[in-house]
């Protein structure tokens, strides 16, 4: 019990190179573009992945309920029932739910699903926590404001750029966990786990970097098709969106970082 | 996620089910009777304990064995990462005979299956119930031993795997709270059969009169159906026998030991998601588990884990406090049972070995658990990356460091949920509201990590020695955990130590550039083209015969310890030296005396050329070129690079050709990742009889090679 199992990277001539600059002392933003264009074959996968595509329709619909006259209402239409008095933890839990329940029913369980979990989850808590008094329990109008705001368009952009920050950063992670630890040992690329921790903290900040391009854009997209669909976001839009805003995630991920991130 | 098996119980016919009969898996089930390709067997039941017990739960069972075979027959696939995972879960189709279809095929039943499976295995699950032909009777199973000690009926079922948590569990049951208990113990392999004597028979010393009797439950498989180890479902076959033997002894619930931490099993590190991590008895499992036992039973049915708010070193607590200290040693944590030996009863490297070895000394019981019962001791010993396995172990071991760390240094709950958003899927599972049990989830993690720190801070203090020293092997844990073990190592992120604008040199056996003050690249595998043009951005705006380039350079390589393509004399203000980690050298040469030969024959060439230009001699350079190529050729081979005999003609020709497309794979690896740099390379460098590079602007490159003190 408690047995742990991790993954292979496949030896192809990418990945090796990936290990390569990791060992040779690449910084994260070139080991960020390698893996990247290593993982072209799991990036064909995305778009097929319910997990992810559900996770950036629910991020849409958290928005779109935002405007409602009911915003629990059509937040449980789109498979998130929240109590009563919802606290953070609900709302995180719920979403967890939506999703597990979307894969589960579609048969379509996936690694990617799991991060998308993961991201979204990390997503809500730092746009909304701060906006609330406590995590276990909020007084309803508390919540009902922080839920109110994810409407704007400027603060949707910022959702969406937490949830991208946080995706690239697990996907990168996801493939480059095990490597990283490899290369610890006196010699080698990290002498000392507070190394590869720091290494793993310049790999989130790069992403965080990264991520800025996809609020302005988010922003924007959300504003102009909330109004173009009269108040809604379509599926078929959404998975436009998801598609869109991961391409620009990955294209900014291999141009290199910004440096006017926060 | 894989194509669909379907997996055909007993006699239950595939027609109008499967696609492809020829992948289809046939399992057939027996007792001790029987010819099946499977056989379930629970040993060690007194007479005085049997009873008849209703079809259903003789159904659950065949379906336990049934998943539980299957789960260990079909293999995962291909456990890369590459595709997401897709190969590590299967799409499972049983087609299983049963007693009372009707009740099987009931979507409530088969949604708590399908559901509870597909969360603890992380596979897709589909049930066809069909009637059972055949009768089984349950007796089939049952081996029958009056030889243990049976006064009184049991009070409660206790699942027992021998590990430190069940172990723990069994003694607070029978020495702690004088329960009657029984044990039931799932034997994966005969292997163990020695411990669990002892560990009885320890236990029935300790117990004092109340010695728990035990029934051991044994799943065999031919041998040619064994082949994936990682039995994510076997709790489900544990569970079941469980409750059936309860149900035999009139009892309504069963009980499994397992500390929290492992329960909620949030994952080490990135890679782990879903099942990766185990689900054996997390909290949504449990309540799975008992919702499809209460609808076997037709009334509720109890699931319990009284440890979910323990962590091990609490665990190795309840066993020194109840005294009974001297069965740590004999309990068995590792599931790696395949590496067990007498001496060796752990490998020392999985996951549940690392959990142990913190948890007692957390626990300040390590003097009962002897160091030397581990095959590899992961605080102290090394893990060579070569060895594919101990990889995994060296892994597993800073994942698990650096989780306790991070936890440890998580203020509230919030950032826990932010930094472990799977946490989420078990508060609802937990009694109390979501609120209260996300906090105690957190203190409950936040107590193991500092029982982790504790633990290593105590390890660190015993071997400083060794640390200090630098005794203990570099790749130790405790040598990577230690902050200041080491002096020598590159740095982990982009290094704050002042950098020239552009550079394009060799550090050690690896090229690094930078240009117009962007981030520098590190570039793998074009060393030959990289060092051409380290040779021509030394010298801009001078055209240089591309054989005096090759020749230069491949008889540089003779002598210099980092070969960086510029000749010695021309870099006598001398090499940037590093403190860092030391870096490789050119290698070998193959044979040193005729390769020197070949150096002064090229210096010979070289001042012929000069000279030969100086007269406008035309006819004679033409000629040296081709001395220079086929010097170049013998080098090269002498080198054992590309080795291969040139076939005759204008061996210039073949000089030119390998110079351009050395220069070209180096530019097309700098453009995937600087496309300025790599345009300014294409636009600047000509190819050629003569190569140059002309910037057509004024740059300063630092060239120098960064060798080893």
């Amino acid at each position: 019990m408690g047995h742990v199992r991790l993954g292979v990277l496949p030896r192809t001539r990418a990945w090796k190179e990936v290990v390569g600059l990791i060992a040779a002392g690449a910084d994260v933003s070139q080991i960020a573009n390698a893996t990247i264009t290593a993982a072209e074959k799991a990036f064909s996968f995305v778009m097929k992945d319910v997990g992810y595509t559900e996770a950036v329709w629910l991020m849409t619909q958290m928005a779109i309920a935002a405007k409602k006259p009911d915003i629990q209402q059509h937040l449980a239409a789109a498979g998130i029932h929240l109590p009563g008095d919802p606290s953070l933890i609900d709302v995180t839990t719920a979403i967890t739910e939506a999703l597990d329940r979307r894969v589960d029913s579609n048969g379509q369980r996936s690694d990617l699903g799991s991060l998308a979990n993961r991201a979204i989850v990390g997503a809500v808590n730092d746009v909304l926590s701060p906006k609330l008094h406590s995590l276990f329990s909020s007084d309803p109008d508390t919540m009902r404001a922080a839920l109110g705001d994810l409407g704007k368009p400027k603060e949707f952009g910022e959702f969406s750029r937490r949830f991208f920050a946080r995706l690239a950063n697990e996907g990168l992670q996801y493939f480059l966990s095990k490597v990283v630890n490899t290369q610890l040992g006196d010699g080698m690329r990290f002498a000392t786990m507070n190394q590869s921790a720091q290494f793993n903290a310049a790999l989130e900040t790069h992403t965080r970097e990264a991520s800025v391009i996809v609020e302005k854009f988010s922003n924007e997209w959300f504003s102009k098709n909330r109004f173009q669909e009269g108040g809604d976001i379509s599926r078929k839009t959404s998975d436009k969106f998801a598609g869109y805003a991961l391409k620009k995630m990955k294209d900014e991920l291999k141009a290199g970082a910004r440096s006017d991130a926060r | 996620m894989q194509d669909k098996r379907y997996i055909l119980c007993g006699n239950a016919s595939a027609k109008g089910i499967s696609e492809d009969p020829a992948r289809d898996l046939r399992l057939r089930l027996s007792g001790k009777e029987g010819k099946g390709n499977i056989t379930l067997r629970i040993e060690d039941v007194h007479r005085k304990m049997f009873q008849p017990v209703p079809a259903l739960f003789n159904d659950l069972l065949e379906v336990a064995t049934y998943v539980y075979s299957a789960d260990q027959i079909i293999r995962r696939g291909a456990d890369d990462v590459d595709s997401f995972g897709d190969g590590w879960r299967r799409d499972l189709h049983f087609v299983v005979p049963v007693r009372d279809p009707d009740f099987w095929n009931s979507s409530q039943v088969r949604e708590a299956l399908c559901s509870t499976l597909g969360f603890l295995s992380d596979d897709q699950y589909q049930f066809d119930f069909v009637k059972l032909d055949q009768d089984h009777p349950f007796q089939d199973y049952l081996g029958f031993d009056d030889t243990q000690q049976m006064y009184r009926k049991p009070e409660q079922v206790v699942m027992f795997s021998g590990g430190l948590d069940s172990l723990a569990g069994a003694i607070d049951e029978v020495v702690n709270q004088k329960r009657r208990v029984l044990l039931v113990t799932h034997k994966a392999t005969s292997k163990l059969n020695k411990r669990y004597q002892t560990l009885e028979q320890l236990l029935a010393e300790k117990a004092d009169g109340n010695a728990p009797p035990r029934i051991s439950v044994r799943v065999h498989k031919i041998k040619e159906l064994n082949h994936e180890y990682t039995q994510r479902s076997r709790s489900f076959l544990y569970v079941s026998i469980g409750a059936t033997i309860a149900r035999m002894l009139g009892l309504s619930s069963v009980r499994f030991y397992e500390n929290g931490v492992i329960s909620l099993n949030l994952p080490v590190c990135a890679q782990v998601v879903g099942g990766r991590a185990t689900r054996t008895t997390h909290p949504r499992v449990m309540k799975g588990f008992q919702d499809i036992i209460s609808l076997v039973a037709g009334e509720p049915f109890t699931v319990e884990n009284p440890y979910i708010w323990k962590t091990k070193a609490d665990v190795v607590k309840v066993i020194t406090d109840a005294g009974c200290h001297d069965l740590i040693k004999h309990s068995m944590t590792c599931t790696h049972t395949w590496e067990m030996t007498n001496q060796h009863t752990h490998c020392g490297g999985c996951s549940q070995c690392i959990d142990r070895r913190f948890a007692v000394l957390a626990a300040k019981a390590d003097q009962y658990d002897p160091v030397e019962q581990y095959k590899f001791d992961v605080f102290t010993q090394s893990r060579n990356a070569e060895d594919k396995k101990k990889n995994v172990e060296k892994i597993m071991a800073a994942a698990y460091l650096e989780r306790a760390n991070q936890v440890k240094n998580l203020t509230d709950v919030t950032q826990f949920v932010s930094s472990y958003p799977d946490v989420g899927r078990v508060f609802k599972f937990l009694n109390g509201d979501t609120g209260q049990a996300a906090q105690r989830v957190f203190d409950l993690y936040k107590r193991h990590a500092n029982e982790v720190m504790g633990a290593l801070d105590e390890l660190l203090s015993r071997h400083s020695k060794g640390i200090r020293e630098r005794t203990l092997p570099g790749d130790c844990l405790l040598r990577t955990a230690y902050e200041s073990g080491s002096t020598i190592s590159m740095s982990s992120v982009v290094s704050v130590e002042k950098l020239p604008e552009n550079f394009f040199r060799k550090r050690g056996a690896v090229w690094e550039t930078r240009f117009q003050g962007r981030n520098t690249i590190h570039l793998l595998n074009v060393d030959k083209g990289a060092e051409y043009i380290n040779l021509l951005l030394a010298f801009p705006d001078r055209e240089t015969s591309v054989y005096e380039v090759a020749v230069g350079s491949a008889v540089n390589a003779i002598d210099l310890p980092a070969n960086s393509g510029v000749a010695q004399e021309e870099i006598e203000e001398g090499f940037q030296v590093t403190q860092g980690v030391p870096l490789g050298d050119a290698g070998d040469v193959a044979d040193r005396r005729a390769l020197n030969e070949c150096k002064q024959q090229a210096h010979e060439l070289f001042g012929e050329m000069e000279e030969a230009r100086e007269r406008g001699d035309h006819a004679r350079i033409e000629e040296i070129e081709k001395e220079m190529a086929v010097l170049l050729q013998y080098i090269e081979s002498g080198k054992g690079l590309g080795g291969r005999q040139r076939k005759t003609g204008d061996k210039r020709k073949n000089v030119r050709d390998a110079f351009r497309n050395a220069v070209d794979r180096a530019i097309k690896q700098v453009e995937k990742y600087d496309k300025p740099l790599a345009q300014h390379l294409k636009d600047s460098i000509k190819l050629g009889n003569e190569a140059v590079y002309r910037p057509g602007m004024p740059i300063t490159w630092d060239v120098r090679p960064i060798v080893n003190s």
